[in-house]
Order: structure tokens, then C-alpha cells, then sequence
């Protein structure tokens, strides 16, 4: 090849690399970037990381009063930039905790209700159990109330059976009794998390009524991480952090639950940590926010409770690898409602919705609950 | 005769090489181009938003893309998350500057609400939700003879009760997007399933689901409070007329993506 053809090519590589580079710094002035669809593959979700942002105390924008926690009464009317941002003076993962916050306060809650019975003539039943989650060997309970006009009514149940949820013809069956515990622990070959269903079967005038609920088990060998039961707590950027002890079994992406309650027991804050442990005594940052404490006008020494975890291994099925919940409590040192930092929540992805929704709401469409129908 | 050769090769060569080169160049911009993705997501037994019991179709809005998500809901809430997360990550990655905004319909809605709670804060860019007849909170026909009639015929159909989906994640983490609901009270053949689910119905979901209520209980509108954090009543306190199918379009027609609805 000669000199010139070397040159000539090297040229044209040069004026190429001259437009792709105009192209893209063009596009990133526009606060525009490359799809993620081309960046990354469609199955390659790996799942929550690290917190990717921590919670800061830096926006100097007039405040933003959030919506009351319960919800709003009434129609909302905020347009999705109002809405965005009264969403967010709280981070999403740590928020204000009432009283009437029974899904937090009473996790592992089954949520049965009183049905009738195929026949409709009237009478209804109530087939329920005790829990949701069952670990290593806790049992579960389940029981059945038959009534016609409020009155118990007696019935043959003939059958009753617990198998795995996604059950072929050939799955066993476990036989279980009403009224009495069940221990998932006696089924043979369990490696992880499990989802079951307990079929019952029972006769009443002459009519067979089926029902059923799920439940998910745990086995020992699938516990994913236990809470040691050592804790400590400081305030960090403003907000309360308590670090809980954790012996991990298997590495991986958890999921915490925890609520916050003041000494006079009254619920305060909820915080979900999402975090990468690896095996081995780790510690998990329950993070409940400043602004959350100084709203609640929080003091005091306070106290844990309702904490909860699971691993979260996407990809499998189920999903979730429950560890067993904390039943004790933790109490902090005292704390003054000062000492915690009155800012809302800030974070560049924070920010950047705002740009965006800004933008949006300049184009006039997408105007969500303040579209006027 | 053979230098003329060997300079028809030459251009020859030089052309591709020239049109290799404009080809890489034009192809740069049409693999960066940002915009506003509306991701619509279908319901119980489903595996994309089009069709199935409601009917249903993508709704336009000018200038903007619409997509289906791909979510097996057939099988497993773990499927359906990951799947969804998939979507997700596809069309709302935060700093691809993209922005999402998603239209959920029926089971479409827990969905939604679980993938939100099961991955890290900040990981997409979402404007908001707008949950059709949302299942978020369960249905109570998820353990009767009624369901395969209401839903279709899938495994995951009965399922998917409060106990399960209230259980499930916590629907107060929305990774700070904000779920605006409609709910109906219509009726849904084949009916006598309306009278085990909880109050106001739409024939599928009662409106402690559907209105985004942190309890399950009886409920004659969506509008009071004792919801979940971020989830909130949009347009109408109750469709009084208007069943589950009913109201698959009806908040893309609200939002001005589609016309035509009850």
C-alpha cells in the first residue's frame, strides 16, 4: 500500500471520528445520552446495588410540603412536577410511620376474609392460618369458621393437603389437620424458599366446597442471614442510622424492613434498606430520615421494631429468601429533635427528574392527575 | 492497461471505504436518541398490553414512542418483576435521558408496585404510573372457581389474593414515583363473584386494590386516604358504570394517549 493511500484512509478515519464526536457532544448538551437498551442487555438486570445515592441536606428551593403520608383525601390534582416533588421530600425508602400504617406495623399478617360458598344459599366461610412466611421450624395454622346467619355450622371436611404452588399431577401431597400446627420442616428435600398451598376440601348439604391459600417456607438450610442482635446507632448527615448486625450465609442483594417508635411507643419513621452483603458478620445501615424525625417532632431515646429481611435473587422463583424476623427490639441513646437536619431529601437522580418533568410539563403533555378529566 | 486496472480497484475499494465510513457515522445519532417512552402494561395471564380480555391497545401520544412490555404474567410474580425490570431498564435507565411513563392495567399494577419496592432508588427515570384496576392489593376471587372466568385460565390467576400481594414487598416504596389510580364499581359476568369481594367492585378487584388503600376492607370510592405512600386517586372517585375490562383504555384516554372510552 502506498504512503498516500495510508494518508488518504488515515484522513477519512480522522473526519469520522471528527463527526461521531460532534454528534454525540451535540447530543450531550442537549442533556441527551445513549439508550440504555444499547448499553445494556435486555436480561441483564442484576438486581438492587448499593444505595446509589445518600441523602443530602443541599436544596435551597422554597419548601415543599409533602402530601400527608396516608394519602391525599379527595382527588389528587398535582400536576406530575408538584406531584414528583412532594413525593420526594421524603426518600423512598425511609418515611413517616402511623398509626394507621397496619401493613407496616403488622407484617406476616394473612388477609382472609369471610367468602361464601358456592351454592350461595348464605353461608359463608373463613379459611385462613396464622402467618404468610414460615421459617426453619416455625409452623403454620390453619383454621376454618363455617357460618349460616352468624351461627357455626358443622361440616365433614374429607380432605385436606398441602402441596408446592407450581404443583404437577405428580407432586406429593402432605396431609395436614385443621386446628392444628403444620410443620413444613417434615417435608422431605427442601433446599430454599418454597411457595405451598393448602388445598382443603369439605362437605356441607351435600355439596363439596373447595378453597385454598398460599403460604411460603423457609428451611433451615435456606436461610440466607440471621440478625446477630447487636446494634448501634449515631446520627449521620442528619439522620438517625442504626446499624444492625447481620451473619450472612449467602451473599447477595437484601432487603430490610424496620420501624422506629419513640418512647412513648408511638410509631415515628420506616426504613427499607436495600444492600449488597457479602458472607460473613455484616452490619445493614437502617437509615431513618431527618426531615422524617423532625416532621414527627421525634425525641427521645428510641426503639426498633417489626425488623425483617429477605434476600433478593432475581432470576429465581421464588424471589425472595427470607431471613427469620427479628422479635426483639433495640433501644438508641437520646437523641434531641436538633440533632437531626430539617432538609429535605436531595439526590442527582432527584434532580434530575426535576429537569426532566420540568421539561415536560413546558411541552403540556402527560399532565397526569391535573389533566381535568 | 494494468495501472488503469489497479486504479478501478482502487476506487472501488476507496468507495466502500468511504461508504463504510459515512455509514458508521450516520448510524451514531439513531442509537442516541433520547426521548419520552410510554410503557404500557397488560394484566392477569397476559404477556403483553394488546388484546386479551378488555381488548386494549397502545396509546399515542405525538412525537413519543409507546411500548409493550413483554411480562409473563402467566406463571409467577417473580417472572413478571424481573421480566418487567427488564422493560424497564431497556426504556427508563436513569441517566439515559429517557423518561418513562407507564400504564398499568389489572395484576399490571402489583407488578409495577413490586419491581418498585425490589430495586435500588434512582435505578429509572418513571414520570408516574397510572394503574388501571389495579390488583396491587388482591383480589379475593384469586381462590374460587370464579377466577379462570374473570382472569383467564393461567396459574399464577389464583395466586394472587391480599394475603400474597399484600404480603409480598412493600408497596410504600414507589422508588418515589407517584401511582395515580382509577377504580370502577361495573358489573363483570359472569357477577355472583362481586359479592365476595370486599365493597365496591369492578367485577375483578375490589377498590381497596384498585384505589391503592394500605388495607384490604370495604370501600365505596377511591378517594379517602389510608393508602399507601405515593399512591393517589386520579380524575373520578369511582367509575361507577364501568367494569375491570371497562377500564383497561380509560386512563390512556384520560391522559390523552387514546379516544373513544366509556
Amino acid at each position: 500500500m502506498t504512503r498516500n493511500r495510508w494518508l488518504t484512509i488515515a484522513g477519512l478515519c480522522a473526519i469520522v471520528a471528527a463527526v461521531i464526536v460532534w454528534r454525540v457532544a451535540g447530543m450531550s448538551s442537549n442533556s441527551s445520552a445513549v439508550p440504555a437498551s444499547q448499553t445494556q442487555p435486555i436480561n441483564s438486570v442484576s438486581g438492587p446495588a448499593a444505595p446509589s445515592s445518600r441523602p443530602q441536606a443541599t436544596l435551597a428551593a422554597p419548601a415543599v410540603v409533602p402530601p400527608p403520608e396516608n394519602g391525599i383525601e379527595g382527588l389528587s390534582t398535582d400536576d406530575p412536577l408538584t406531584a414528583f416533588k412532594r413525593q420526594n421530600v421524603y426518600p423512598p425508602s425511609s418515611r413517616p410511620l402511623t398509626a394507621s400504617h397496619g401493613d407496616l406495623l403488622r407484617p406476616n399478617t394473612r388477609l382472609e376474609s369471610p367468602r361464601s360458598t358456592d351454592v350461595a344459599d348464605g353461608t359463608e366461610f373463613l379459611f385462613t392460618a396464622d402467618r404468610y412466611f414460615v421459617v426453619g421450624a416455625e409452623t403454620i395454622t390453619p383454621t376454618l369458621d363455617v357460618r349460616r346467619k352468624g351461627a357455626a355450622v358443622a361440616v365433614n371436611v374429607h380432605d385436606t393437603w398441602v402441596v408446592v404452588l407450581a404443583a404437577t399431577a405428580d407432586s406429593p401431597r402432605y396431609p395436614y389437620k385443621i386446628g392444628a400446627p403444620f410443620a413444613p420442616s417434615t417435608i422431605p428435600g427442601l433446599q430454599r424458599q418454597t411457595a405451598f398451598t393448602m388445598f382443603l376440601q369439605f362437605d356441607l348439604d351435600g355439596h363439596t366446597q373447595n378453597a385454598h391459600f398460599d403460604f411460603q417456607y423457609t428451611p433451615a438450610i435456606g436461610i440466607p442471614a440471621r440478625f446477630t442482635g447487636t446494634f448501634t446507632d449515631d446520627v449521620v448527615d442528619g439522620s438517625l442510622v442504626i446499624r444492625a448486625g447481620v451473619q450472612v450465609a449467602v451473599a447477595g442483594n437484601y432487603i430490610v424492613d424496620c420501624n422506629l417508635f419513640d418512647a412513648k411507643d408511638q410509631p415515628v419513621a420506616w426504613t427499607r434498606a436495600k444492600a449488597t452483603l457479602a458472607t460473613g458478620a455484616q452490619r445493614v445501615e437502617l437509615m431513618f430520615f431527618g426531615k422524617v424525625l423532625v416532621d414527627q417532632k421525634a425525641s427521645g431515646a428510641f426503639h426498633i421494631g417489626q425488623l425483617r429481611g429477605a434476600r433478593f435473587a432475581p432470576g429465581l422463583d421464588p424471589d425472595l429468601e427470607q431471613m427469620p424476623s427479628f422479635d426483639g427490639t433495640y433501644t438508641t441513646r437520646e437523641y434531641k429533635t436538633t440533632d437531626f437536619s430539617d432538609a429535605e431529601y436531595d439526590s442527582e437522580h432527584k434532580r434530575q427528574m426535576i429537569q426532566m418533568l420540568e421539561e415536560q410539563k413546558a411541552r403540556g403533555v402527560h399532565q397526569g392527575a391535573a389533566a381535568g378529566h | 492497461m494494468e495501472i488503469e486496472t489497479q486504479l478501478v480497484l482502487r476506487g472501488d475499494a476507496m468507495r466502500k471505504v468511504i461508504q463504510l465510513v459515512v455509514a458508521i457515522a450516520v448510524s451514531v445519532p439513531a442509537i442516541a436518541e433520547a426521548g419520552v417512552y410510554n410503557v404500557h402494561l397488560g394484566g392477569m395471564c397476559s404477556t403483553q398490553f394488546e388484546g386479551g380480555k378488555g381488548g386494549g391497545y397502545l396509546g399515542y401520544w405525538a412525537g413519543e414512542t409507546s411500548v409493550s412490555a413483554y411480562v409473563d404474567q402467566r406463571d409467577s410474580m417473580a417472572t413478571a418483576t424481573q421480566q418487567f425490570a427488564n422493560t424497564l431498564d431497556t426504556y427508563c435507565r436513569a441517566g439515559s435521558g429517557n423518561i418513562c411513563y407507564v400504564y398499568t392495567y389489572s395484576n399490571g399494577g402489583a407488578v409495577f408496585s413490586r419491581t418498585m419496592a425490589m430495586y435500588e432508588d434512582g435505578r429509572w427515570s418513571i414520570g408516574y404510573s397510572m394503574a388501571a384496576a389495579s390488583n396491587e392489593g388482591g383480589s379475593e376471587i384469586g381462590g374460587t372457581g370464579w377466577i379462570g372466568e374473570v382472569f383467564g385460565g393461567c396459574n399464577l390467576a389464583g395466586h394472587i389474593g391480599p394475603s400474597d400481594n399484600r404480603n409480598g414487598w412493600n408497596h410504600n416504596d414507589t422508588n418515589g414515583v407517584t401511582i395515580g389510580h382509577i377504580g370502577g364499581n361495573g358489573w363483570l359476568a359472569p357477577y355472583a363473584q362481586s359479592s365476595i369481594l370486599p365493597g365496591h367492585d369492578d367485577g375483578a378487584v375490589a377498590e381497596h386494590s384498585s384505589g391503592g388503600y394500605s388495607s384490604t376492607g370495604s370501600y365505596s370510592n377511591i378517594c379517602g386516604s389510608n393508602k399507601y405512600a405515593g399512591h393517589q386517586a386520579w380524575w373520578s372517585c369511582e367509575y361507577g358504570s364501568l367494569n375491570h375490562t371497562d377500564l383497561k383504555m380509560k386512563g390512556i384516554c384520560n391522559d390523552g394517549g387514546a379516544s373513544g372510552c366509556k
